[in-house]
Parts: structure tokens; C-alpha cells; sequence
């Protein structure tokens, strides 16, 4: 706080030497098409945002004199800059034209481009969506180029980014991710954001280290008219017709906006990915004068996708890279075994409060509904994933007993002839079983049905022609409730609901016989309520500018279990409250050189809650939480270099970031040298160093011709030895318990300095763009990406790994050399990306008709984005013994990018 | 390009939407079952077999053969194998197959049809076993190997009308034949020996091994495995039927059942065989003391009947001198006779063999009733504790008497074929050094005046 005072006052003192006379600018500014006034176009003097357009088109800003460029930028239109001369006189620029940018429609592909599927054993979170706004070139490539290999801004997980609807976070509390899929498929009513990058300050909140990016989805804010548009693709759907129609701007009365879409596919890219979603949105804005306004906001996006999985590296050398195992045929087409189920709607009310140096914006949003993820139960039966290492060639070379050729060649002819899921046989099974068993394979979905209350306050306030200081209050509270739903027991007469490895019940109050739409195996609420406020204060200079932020969090979780699960005593009725209570501060300074030079510097120090994922231990069993639960400390510093030459525009930053005290939970099956079990890893002490250059320029060569370069160079690492334990049940059935108090602390795991499996460290691109003056442009990227990890077993990197689970013993032959050596972290194999853009537009009768095309990955290259190593193999000698052939059985998996892709577009707007 | 018609763009915009799928989503509703309606096999179990010649080859003709499941892996007894026999009832043939499926009862229950795809396979004879299956090369040897879990299911395709009723074969354990093999059979009266009672089918993963048998003692081994369902249950103590897959291993055959509905022994016990007899064909017909050498001393018994008899519970008795009280005994338990054969008992077994040239049947200690001095009684007593024959008389020293042959021999004339539990001097020839009370004055000397092994 002390330092807060300080920076104010130098504020103030500084305000005194620099004050001068000012004069106004004022002027029209009209779309060059269809002649209708344009609205809240952002304008910008020497990268200062001065003011925003009005309803009628008309701006005024305050200026003094001298000359400086005015950037008028919309984003629905090419950015104009306008060189002006102020002299002491007011200054009426007139009518301004702006033309609308045909590039736009890229933005329509991006989020379908950039939400792969989601694996069940590992998330992955590319935050290319937050990025779309933004004219930054670095974060242009990174959003439309690089995301398709996983490329993550400075390696952070998108969670670090804050999106926000009309001011109010979207955020979930589960794993603190923004979920684009609550709001995909509108893109004609998302295309208004605004978006802070990094530490930047932000006009609507605390934000991320990431950025913040708020969406305006108030239809004053959008294109009045319709548009209508529809895609082909062979990305992650087939098609998409998407329609809108937003009423004409005045300064009074209501406006409203509609927009449907539907996206589908039978098939996306990767096999057997069907895709059907249908997403509707409407909006009413009642503006009852120039001060205040409300509006009401209804968002529901339904989303039903197939999943596809992450391959090892012998699956992908028989079956290829488009292989999904998650699918099977059925009659004459096909199931998906892993769809994600999406119905969670969004109504919201604001109210914006404007006076001449004073906003408040205020917003109650509710999202309720359900997400489901559909899976394959199997009980006391074989494991229908085609992919389960005893079906696959592996498994005969790599038998203890010996290399077994011949069978591994038959099993490799069988996989190839057949490597679906077999829903058939599924079915014979169920019918094949005793009655009083029940089903030996269900299809059931993982449901978690959300009851999201969001409450947010903030206020804008300018304080002086200098200063301007935000705060702000929200309020989020989650009640979710989780379980297993049996969608169809696949013919089957009833589920028995118990765990078959220890014979235990998992719901020993209700009944044991489950029937389709019955909850069974878990249930439980999650609820969480997080409290936080923000203060911050800015100051603008014609050098330099500064800004100073600190916030307040305080978050609860309570787990309340609805089933009294027979292996664990604390599975039944509400756990203890977890609280945290967090403070952050950020501060920036930018000094301008002059018009064309600045220079920046950042830094923030936050403490943040952990996620709900990585607090409780086993939530769908129990209880428990991560003992000596701790916030996260994080440490952030960048400093960058802004050029804004004529011609030559970009920027260099430097970042070093520090995630201290990070909380992790894992689960899996482990062959550890502890013993053999299913066991939910929890990692605590753990940090993540995220360092680098990241840079950006672009070159206009001619009025026609762009070039830019694009350079990432991170290195993004572990840099502690996190404490690692093992939690697992102890019901078990005759079967050896690791250890009778169901938790074992193994100590220290050795990867500091291994690198986090967070998307290419390094990333280049040199782009071209020709804009022709008669509306087509096209344009190409050459990329290049490189130093991409898998995410690393840790257990296997804990002591435990050196001992002989039949012994207790270390394996004479487990030294640390040898050791070292094979679990060795490599980088996965570079590769170049070449995409090509392009688009035309035509103007007829009044009407825009636009086709854009995008077409990525042109040489068809055959690239991995990610991938984990299994932690199966937890004792050196089995490792040793899976690995001696070249083709492990538990090798590390891969998510494999896409191939040759297309998106091609036609739109109309009238 | 000024004027565009809108609806042709649209039209072509449309027909690019639709015509790039290639694969629908279909809802579970559209599941038929993957068994087959008809299925008709190319080559018999038996024409398989002889296929095999002397090592294990893969079979590469297209060739589908019919078979009925007679195992069952649901229990868990059966582990990676499964049984099958070329018909419903009265199988001719069974053969095996090796895989790497897990509860493959899922899909071929035990008594469904199934027709095997041979195409591929590879045929191998363990014994007397006929083995389909993957390969395994071990130490430059072939053999059958498990079949990996994909190739199972499609080299096996189930008959739709299945399961069927599958009749065992009804075998005694004495006329099992190496034909059976990999056949369902059944045996009637068994039950689990006396050593296994009071265990369980199987100990604690562990294949186990308990011993059948059947009430007139023939018996087989039951094969179970520690995995199995009913591992920990106690084996049941009574007789009645046991039905399995009749298995072999090292040539010995096993049986392996499915489940416990397999095994119904709810009948009371066997009633035990009897195998103690008795018969008055069985007397003592000669003793000798000879003077010369009383090493030479022996008891010949005879059997005049024309059947041999198990002289289990037999026993000889001696009562010395003028005792009232059994001074020694030998048991014959051990011993058979043979039909119109004599039974020689020495107590000197070595001098014996010495003196008259070959072995006796039966080597006594000395002192036993074998090793008289003359003036000794003996009764023969069968299993039931009735003296069947006696020589002399019982607290009567036979110094003096009709029933002394000291130095001498005792023999019974040859026109006697029946014993006689009252002693009878007119039956006797009898020698010694007295002369007394009818009986001869003239010792004995062996072996020229002894005829053991013979009825004179």
C-alpha cells in the first residue's frame, strides 16, 4: 500500500510539469460499404487510447497540439491512421471512411482450429482463443498459426488468462480454465474484445498473467445487420451455417441481437470425431439515455463431440495419425465411446452506469446445465479399448519369457484387420453373461451439472485528465453436482454397482442393482465460492504512463459426498471447508522515447488458490485434501521494447515467471517399486519456471504488401523437486495392500531443470500478405516449431522407482547412471508448418459477399503437439524390461496434429 | 463477376457442407449380434488331426471347422484354454485351443457352436492333446502359443441358436481312453478320497490337485486352479458325479470342471469293498522240527479251494508249551494264496533257503509260531476271530502226546481239504522222538524227510 501512495504522488507531481492547453478532434467515422455510422471504434494516439466512437459515428477527443497519428481501430475494419497536425485551434476532420477488413473472417475458424479434443488422462489448455482480438503480430501468429501445435503464449496454461463476458469472469473453478465451448459457434457476437496482454494493466479486472480479455456481447457494440455465413471444413466439423441480425444503433430505446449457428460433422479429421452443435444466443440492450443502460444476455451453446485419443508411438506407426480408438462401427456408421456432452447455458443482466468521467458497470450471470463425458465401463470383463497393451504386437516382444515373433505378428495382422471398438461384441458379452452378474460393459457418462452464480461490480474512473483508477468486486459461487449416470447398459438386464477389484460397494445406502439414467459409482457436491477485489490506478503521460494494481481473493471449497463408498470412511457427508486467502499486487511503467520507441516494464508477485482438481485428492471417493494444502506464489517480470515505425512495427519482450508452491494431483495405475495399484499421485512443493524472448515485426513493404517475423524462443522448466505421495484404498480383496494407511510418501522427485510439457519452446514464422486494392488478399506463414516435451512421470523419477517391488531392495543394476539414462527427457522432432489465407469481397447492392480460405499444414506434415509418459512402468527393472525391445508397451503417448486441413467460408452482410 | 447470383453461391456453398462427410453417427439402437446364422464347417475335427504329422505347422489352407464348447472360463477354473468337442453328444474327438482372451465365456459359453477359422492356426499334439493356437518358439522349438485376443475373435465365429445342451459322455475312470480328451465326460460313484477331505478345491492361487475315486477304488485327478471361484470352498465329503473336460497332462488324465454345478457327490459315502475273507479251504498242512537242524523249522498252510485267497486279517497263533494265552502270532494280512497252493512260513528265511532250495513265502521272527519245538499248539484264526484250523491242543503240553512232534513233523494227511478247528489226531500223520499215543517214533530229518511247498 505504501508503494501505491508513492506512485501516486509521483503521478501527481508529474502531471504538474507536463499540463498543457488542449484542443479538440473531432469528426464521423462511417463504414465505406454500406455508409452506416460506426461505433465504439477504439481510438489511439501514440498507443493511448483516447476515446471510443459514439452511436451516431462521432468522436471527440482533447489533444495538445503539435503532430501525432491518430489510429481509429474497429474489429470489424482495417485500422487507419491518420497523421495529424494540431495547431491551437480545434480541428473537424469531417467524415472519415472506414473499410471494412476482409482478413476478419480468419477469426471465424480460429476457435474450432485451436480446441483439440481433450484427452481423459491429461488436459490440455491452448489459450489461442484469448488471442484472437489482438493486432499484436507476435500473438496473431501465436493464436492463428502456432495453436495448432499446441503453442501456449510463454508456455502458460490458459487458466492464467481471465475471459470475461461483458465484464463478468468466466472462468471455471474446477480447473480455473476459461471453457470456450459455453460460447462457440457464436462467433459474429464475440468478434468486440478487448484484450490485455500479460501483466498489461486491464479495464476490467485483475486479470491473469496470461492477459484478460473481455468480450462485449452488448449489441450496441456489434454490426448492425445481418450476416450470414457458411463454412466447410475438414478440422473439427464439416460445416457451419451461422446466422445474425443486430438492430440499428441509436443512442436511445432498446437494441437487440440474435445469432444462431450449427456446426457439424459425422467425422472431424481425426476418425470417428462426429461433431454436432448448435448455438444460440440473444441479447437486449434498453439504453435509457446517455447514462444508463441494461441488457440481457442469453448464451446457450449445446456441443456433443467425439473424443479421440493420444497415441504411443507403435498405435501410430500401425494405424496413423488420424487413428482413434475411442470409436467403433455400428451398423452402417459409427459410435464414438468418449462423446463430450455440453449444455450449459448462460443468462446474464448488466447495467452500465456512464457519466462524463465515471463508469460502473455491474453483472449477475448464471450459467447452469450439464457437462457429461461418455466412457466404456467394463467389469470382471476384457478391456474394450483396442489399444490396451496386451492386444497389441508389443506385447508378445516384449514378454518376459521372451520375444514371442509369431504371435506378435498375429496380433499385429488381427489389430490392423480390426482396430475398432467392437460394440457388437459388446453386446454378445452382456447377453452372454449370468443374469444375476449384470452388465459386463456399460457406456456411461461422467456428469458434472453446475449451478454457476457470477455477481461483479466495477468502476471506471477517470481522475483528472491523467489518472484513472478501476475497482471492482465479484463474487463467484459454484454448486456442482458430480457422478457417473449409466446412459446404456448395452443390453445388459442391470449394473452392479461395486468396485470388482476389492468387491467393496460404492454406494453401500442405495441400491446395488443400477439401471439405465441411474447415478452410480460416485456422487458428490462440489461447492466454492471465491470473493475477490480489485483496485488499481493508472496514470498517462505523453511519456510515460504507469500503472499499480492489487487484489484480494478469498476462495472456499467444501466437498459434501452423497454416496457412502465402502472403501473409505470419509466418503459420506460434508469434508472440512478449504480457505485460502490471497493477496496480488502488479505494477508497469511504459516510457515513450518518443511516438516511435517505447519501452516497458512489468512485474507482478500473486498468491492464487489452488484449482478445485488439484485440492481434494479423490473427490469422487471421498474427502480428503491435499494435507498442508498451500497457495500458489507467483512471481512475474517482463520488460519489452515497442517499435512503431512507419513501415516497422513490433515488439521484443523478455518475461521470467515463477510459479511457486504449485499443488498437483494425478492418478493412474502404477507398477511402482512400492507395489503394484491404482493410486492418486499428489505433488506438493512444486515450481515452474517460465522464461524467454518472445518478438514480433511487421514490415509493410508497399501499400499491398506485409512481411512479418515471429520468434519464441522460452524455456519453460520444473525448477524444484516436488514431494511426491501415494493415496490409494485398502479394501483390497486378498490382494496385497501397498500400505494399510492408504497413503505412502515417497519422498522427493528429482525434476528440476526436465521441462514442462506446456507446447514448443521454441517457435518462428515469417509471414507474407498481399492486400489487393480490389478486395482480395491472400496470405502465407512458413513456421517452425521446435523443443516440444511430454509430460513426465513424476513418480517414476522418486526413489521408489530404484526398488524391486519383489525385494524391497534397490536393482543392483538401478544406478544413477543408468537410471539417468533411460528415463532421459527428449524433446519431441521439430517441424515446419507452411499455411496459407485468402479472401475476397465483393460490395453488391449494398450487400458485402465474402469467401475466405484458409489452408494449414499445406505439406501435409506428419507432427506431434503433446504427449505424457505413462507412469506404468514405476520400478526400474520393469522399465528396463518394457523398453529393451524398442517398442515399450507403456510408451510415452502423443496427441498428432493435423495433417493437410481446410477451412473455406462464404458470408453475406446486409 | 459484378452480378452473383446468391442462391447459386449458396447452392455450392451447400453441397460443399454435406458432401465431405464420410462416416455417420449411429445411435446403440442399431446393434445386430455378431454371431453367425449359418455355419458350415469344411473339414471335420477328425480330418484336422490328421493333418498333424509330427510338429507343429501353421494351417494354410481355408478350412473351417465345427466344434461345441465344453469349458467354461466364468468360474475362473479355466484359465487361457478353451475345450471343445466335435459333437453334441458321443464326441469322437476334442481339441484345445491356447489364447490370450480373459473371460472368454463372454462369448463362447460352454455349449455354444462355434466354427473355428483354421486358416492361420497353428496345429500342434501335446501327448495325446491336440493343440489350435498361436506359435511359441522356445530354444529353437515350436509349440502351440497362446492366440493373441484380436485374432481369437476373428478366427472363432459363433453359431446365433446356441448354446446347446451338451451331453456328457458317462466313463468309468478304468475305461477312459486317450480318445476322450478335450471331451465332456461324467463319472458316476466318486468321491474325494479320504486324504483330501476336510480341504479346499484349491489352495490360494495355486493349481491344486485332489484325488477322485470312484467306490471301487479306481482313481483320477481333479485339476483346479487357486484363482478359481470356488477355490476356498471345502470339497464335499459325499459320493455321486463329478462332469469336466477330461484333460491330460504327462499321460495322465485329468478332469477339470467348469463350475461346481458340475459336481453334485450329495449321496452318503461308498460303502467300503470288503477285502477281509474267510474260508474253511484254509489249513495248516505241515510243521516240521527237524532234528537235524532246527533252523530248518517252517509252517506250510494250504489252500485247497480253487481260488485264491487274501489272507488280510489272517492270523497264526502259538500258544507254547501248556499256555492258555497267545505267547506269539504272525500276521498274514499281507499275504495272498494261491488257489490249491501252500503258504510256507520260516523263521530262519535264510537257513530255509539254504536247506531246501529256494525262498519261503513268508520270513517270521524266531519264537513265532513258525519256530515250534514240537510241543507248541497253533490255531489259524481268519479276519473275524474264529479259529478256522488248529493243530493240538490248547493248554495241553504235547510232550507225550498225540500232538507232539518234536524233532520230527506233523502232516496233514492229503485226503483232507477242509479245516478243522478241533483238533483231530486221525487227520495227522505225525513223527517224533517219542512214539507216544499213536504217533511215529522217528525224528525227522530236512530236508530229505520234508515236503515243503507240497501236498503229498
Amino acid at each position: 500500500m505504501r508503494l501505491f501512495l508513492i506512485i501516486t504522488v509521483l503521478f501527481s507531481i508529474c502531471c504538474k510539469a507536463f499540463c498543457q492547453e488542449r484542443y479538440t478532434v473531432s469528426g464521423k467515422l462511417v463504414d465505406k460499404g454500406n455508409q452506416l455510422p460506426l461505433t465504439t471504434v477504439v481510438l489511439e494516439i501514440d498507443g493511448l487510447d483516447v476515446g471510443k466512437s459514439n452511436a451516431d459515428g462521432t468522436f471527440t477527443i482533447n489533444w495538445t497540439p503539435g503532430e501525432f497519428v491518430l489510429v481509429l481501430s474497429s474489429p470489424d475494419h482495417v485500422p487507419k491512421k491518420l497523421p495529424l497536425v494540431l495547431t491551437e485551434t480545434d480541428l473537424e476532420l469531417g467524415t472519415i471512411y472506414m473499410e471494412r477488413d476482409i482478413t476478419l473472417e480468419q477469426a471465424d475458424n480460429l476457435i474450432s482450429l485451436t480446441a483439440p479434443d481433450m484427452g481423459e488422462e491429461e488436459d490440455i489448455s491452448v489459450s489461442s482463443g484469448l488471442l484472437q482480438a489482438t493486432r499484436d503480430v507476435f500473438l496473431s501468429r501465436a493464436a492463428f498459426d502456432f495453436g495448432q501445435a499446441f503453442f501456449r503464449v510463454r508456455g502458460y496454461d490458459s487458466k492464467n488468462g481471465t475471459v470475461m463476458i461483458n465484464g463478468v469472469a468466466m472462468n471455471g473453478l474446477l480447473d480455473g480454465r476459461p471453457q470456450w465451448n459455453h460460447w462457440g459457434g457464436l462467433n459474429d457476437v464475440t468478434r468486440n474484445q478487448e484484450f490485455s496482454n500479460g501483466l498489461q494493466v486491464s479495464n476490467y479486472g485483475f486479470g491473469g498473467i496470461l492477459g484478460t480479455s473481455n468480450i462485449n456481447m452488448l449489441p450496441s457494440g456489434l454490426r448492425p445487420g445481418t450476416r450470414i455465413s457458411t463454412s466447410a471444413s475438414n478440422r473439427t466439423y464439416r460445416g457451419r451455417i451461422m446466422a445474425t441480425h443486430t438492430s440499428p444503433n441509436r443512442s436511445k430505446g432498446l437494441h437487440y441481437t440474435l445469432s444462431a449457428s450449427r456446426r457439424w460433422a459425422g467425422e472431424g479429421y481425426m476418425n470417428g470425431t462426429n461433431y454436432d452443435a448448435y448455438s444460440l444466443f440473444g441479447a437486449m440492450e434498453y439504453k435509457f439515455g446517455p447514462i444508463n443502460s441494461v441488457a440481457l444476455t442469453a448464451i446457450g451453446a449445446f456441443n456433443k463431440r467425439g473424443g479421440s485419443a493420444a497415441l504411443t508411438q507403435e498405435v501410430a506407426d500401425l494405424a496413423g495419425r488420424k487413428y482413434n480408438p475411442y470409436w467403433g462401427p455400428l451398423g452402417d456408421g459409427a459410435k464414438n465411446s468418449r462423446e463430450r456432452n455440453i449444455a450449459e447455458p448462460i443468462l446474464m443482466f448488466n447495467h452500465y452506469l456512464k457519466t462524463g468521467s465515471f463508469k460502473l458497470t455491474t453483472g449477475v450471470a448464471y450459467r447452469f446445465g450439464e457437462y457429461a463425458r461418455s466412457r466404456l465401463g467394463y467389469y470382471n470383463a476384457p478391456n474394450p479399448d483396442p489399444t490396451y497393451y496386451g492386444y497389441l504386437p508389443s506385447y508378445y516382444i516384449n514378454s518376459p519369457i521372451g520375444a514371442n515373433f509369431e504371435s506378435a505378428q498375429m496380433a499385429r495382422e488381427a489389430f490392423l484387420r480390426e482396430p475398432q471398438i467392437q460394440w457388437e461384441q459388446l453386446f454378445m458379452a452382456n447377453g452372454n453373461r449370468d443374469p444375476n452378474e449384470g452388465a459386463a460393459y456399460i457406456l456411461y457418462d461422467d456428469v458434472v451439472r453446475n449451478n454457476h452464480l457470477m455477481i461483479n461490480t466495477l468502476s471506471n474512473m477517470d481522475m483528472g485528465e491523467h489518472f484513472q483508477m478501476d475497482a471492482g468486486l465479484g463474487y463467484r459461487q459454484l454448486k456442482s453436482d458430480n457422478h457417473a449416470k449409466i446412459s446404456d447398459l448395452l443390453g445388459a438386464g442391470f449394473h452392479r454397482d461395486m468396485d470388482t477389484f476389492s468387491d467393496t460397494r460404492n454406494d453401500v445406502n442405495g441400491e446395488l442393482q443400477k439401471y439405465e439414467n441411474d447415478i452410480f459409482n460416485y456422487h458428490y457436491y462440489m461447492d466454492a465460492a471465491v470473493l475477490e477485489a480489485f483496485v488499481q490506478l493508472r496514470a498517462n503521460y505523453r511519456k510515460w504512463e504507469g500503472s499499480v494494481s492489487g487484489n484480494y481473493t478469498a476462495t472456499s471449497y467444501q466437498r459434501e459426498g452423497l454416496f457412502l463408498n465402502e472403501r473409505f470412511d470419509d466418503s459420506y457427508g460434508k469434508g472440512e471447508a478449504v480457505r485460502f486467502n490471497a493477496l496480488g499486487a502488479k505494477a508497469g511503467l511504459t516510457y515513450k522515447l518518443n511516438g516511435r520507441h517505447w519501452l516497458n516494464v512489468q512485474g507482478a508477485l500473486i498468491d492464487r488458490a489452488p484449482t478445485i482438481q488439484n485440492v481434494f485428492i479423490n473427490p469422487r471417493e471421498n474427502n480428503q485434501v491435499v494435507p498442508h494444502i498451500q497457495q500458489e506464489n507467483i512471481f512475474a517480470l517482463d520488460a519489452t521494447y515497442f517499435l512503431r515505425l512507419p513501415a516497422l512495427k513490433g515488439r521484443v519482450t523478455g518475461f521470467y515467471s515463477r510459479f511457486m508452491n504449485v499443488t498437483d494431483v494425478n492418478f493412474f495405475f502404477v507398477d511402482s517399486g512400492v507395489g503394484s495399484d491404482f493410486v492418486q499421485e499428489v505433488l506438493t512443493g512444486m515450481d515452474h519456471l517460465h522464461m524467454g524472448i518472445e518478438c514480433g515485426l511487421e514490415y509493410q513493404v508497399s501499400a499491398a504488401v506485409k512481411l512479418s517475423g515471429v520468434a519464441n524462443i522460452g524455456k519453460y522448466l520444473y525448477a524444484s523437486d516436488p514431494f511426491v505421495s501415494i493415496n490409494f484404498d485398502t479394501s483390497g480383496n486378498g490382494e496385497e495392500i501397498l500400505d494399510p494407511g492408504g497413503s505412502i510418501d515417497l519422498g522427493a522427485a528429482a525434476i528440476k531443470d526436465h521441462r514442462l510439457a506446456q507446447g514448443p519452446q521454441h517457435a518462428f514464422a515469417l509471414g507474407v500478405e498481399y492486400r489487393d486494392p480490389k478486395y482480395w488478399w491472400v496470405g502465407a506463414t512458413a513456421n517452425y516449431l521446435a523443443r516440444n516435451y511430454a509430460n513426465i512421470s513424476t513418480i517414476s523419477r522418486t526413489r521408489s522407482f530404484y526398488l524391486d517391488p519383489e525385494t524391497g531392495a534397490p536393482f543392483p543394476e538401478a544406478t544413477e547412471e543408468n537410471v539417468a539414462k533411460i528415463l532421459e527427457q527428449r524433446p519431441m522432432k521439430d517441424f515446419y508448418l507452411l499455411n496459407l489465407v485468402g479472401g475476397k469481397s465483393w460490395l453488391v447492392n449494398n450487400k458485402y459477399i465474402s469467401v475466405f480460405i484458409s489452408v494449414n499444414n499445406l505439406f501435409d506434415t506428419l507432427f506431434r503437439t503433446g504427449g505424457y509418459e505413462q507412469s506404468r512402468n514405476g520400478n526400474y527393472g520393469q522399465m528396463v524390461q518394457d523398453q529393451k525391445s524398442g517398442t515399450p508397451s507403456f510408451a510415452t503417448k502423443y496427441w498428432y496434429g493435423y495433417g493437410r486441413t481446410y477451412f473455406l467460408n462464404f458470408a453475406i452482410g446486409f | 463477376m459484378k452480378r452473383i447470383s446468391l442462391t447459386s453461391l449458396f447452392i455450392y456453398a451447400m453441397a460443399l457442407l454435406f458432401g465431405g462427410s464420410c462416416l455417420k453417427e449411429v445411435s446403440l439402437d442399431a446393434i445386430r449380434p455378431p454371431c453367425k446364422e449359418e455355419m458350415e464347417p469344411t473339414i471335420s475335427m477328425k480330418e484336422v488331426k490328421e493333418l498333424y504329422k509330427d510338429q507343429v505347422f501353421q494351417i494354410q489352407e481355408e478350412l473351417f471347422m465345427e466344434g461345441y464348447v465344453i469349458s467354461s472360463d466364468r468360474a475362473g477354473n479355466f484359465f487361457g484354454t478353451l475345450h471343445f468337442q466335435d459333437n453334441r453328444e458321443n464326441p469322437q474327438h476334442g481339441m484345445q485351443l491356447e489364447m490370450d482372451l480373459r473371460d472368454s465365456h463372454l462369448w463362447f459359453p460352454k455349449g455354444s457352436r462355434i466354427l473355428i477359422s483354421l486358416k492361420g492356426l497353428y496345429l500342434g499334439k501335446s501327448g495325446e492333446v491336440y493343440k489350435l493356437g498361436s506359435a511359441l518358439l522356445s530354444f529353437g522349438n515350436l509349440s502351440v502359443g497362446r492366440l493373441p485376443v484380436k485374432a481369437v475373435h476373428e478366427h472363432l465365429w459363433v453359431d446365433c441358436s446356441g448354446p446347446f445342451d451338451i451331453v456328457p459322455t458317462q466313463v468309468q475312470v478304468d475305461s477312459i481312453d486317450a480318445g476322450m480328451v478335450n471331451t465332456l465326460v461324467q463319472l458316476e460313484n466318486m468321491e474325494f478320497v479320504d486324504a483330501d477331505l476336510g480341504k479346499t478345491y484349491a489352495d490360494f492361487e495355486e493349481e491344486t490337485e485332489r484325488t477322485l475315486q470312484e467306490c471301487n477304488g479306481e482313481e483320477i485327478t481333479l485339476l483346479n486352479s487357486g484363482y478359481a471361484d470356488f477355490q476356498a470352498a471345502l470339497i464335499p465329503e459325499g459320493s455321486g458325479f463329478v462332469r469336466g473336460a477330461l484333460l491330460m497332462d504327462n499321460n495322465k488324465y485329468r478332469l477339470a470342471v467348469r463350475d461346481l454345478e458340475d459336481v453334485d457327490l450329495s449321496d452318503p459315502r461308498c460303502v467300503p469293498v470288503p477285502d477281509e475273507f474267510t474260508s474253511t479251504a484254509i489249513f495248516i498242512s505241515e510243521l516240521a522240527d527237524p532234528e537235524n537242524n532246527t533252523g530248518a523249522r517252517f509252517v506250510e498252510l494250504y489252500n485247497a479251494a480253487t481260488e485264491a485267497l487274501d489272507l488280510n486279517g489272517w492270523t497264526l497263533r502259538r500258544y507254547t508249551n501248556a499256555n492258555t494265552a497267545v505267547s506269539s502270532t504272525i500276521d498274514l494280512s499281507d499275504m495272498e494264496i494261491g488257489p490249491q497252493s501252500t503258504l510256507l512260513i520260516s523263521p530262519n528265511a535264510e537257513e530255509f533257503a539254504l536247506v531246501y532250495g529256494f525262498a519261503p513265502d513268508l520270513a517270521a521272527s524266531t519264537n513265532s509260531p513258525a519256530d515250534s519245538n514240537g510241543d507248541d499248539n497253533l490255531e489259524l484264526v481268519d479276519p473275524f476271530g474264529t479259529v478256522v484250523d488248529v493243530f493240538g491242543i490248547i493248554g495241553e503240553d504235547g510232550s507225550g502226546t498225540n500232538h507232539e512232534f518234536e524233532d520230527g513233523r506233523a502232516v496233514r494227511k492229503s485226503h483232507i481239504i477242509s479245516a478243522n478247528p478241533i483238533y483231530t489226531f486221525e487227520e495227522w500223520e505225525i513223527y517224533n522222538d517219542t512214539g507216544d499215543a499213536g504217533t511215529t517214533d522217528l525224528p525227522r530229518n530236512a530236508p530229505m524227510d520234508f515236503t515243503p511247498g507240497q501236498r503229498d
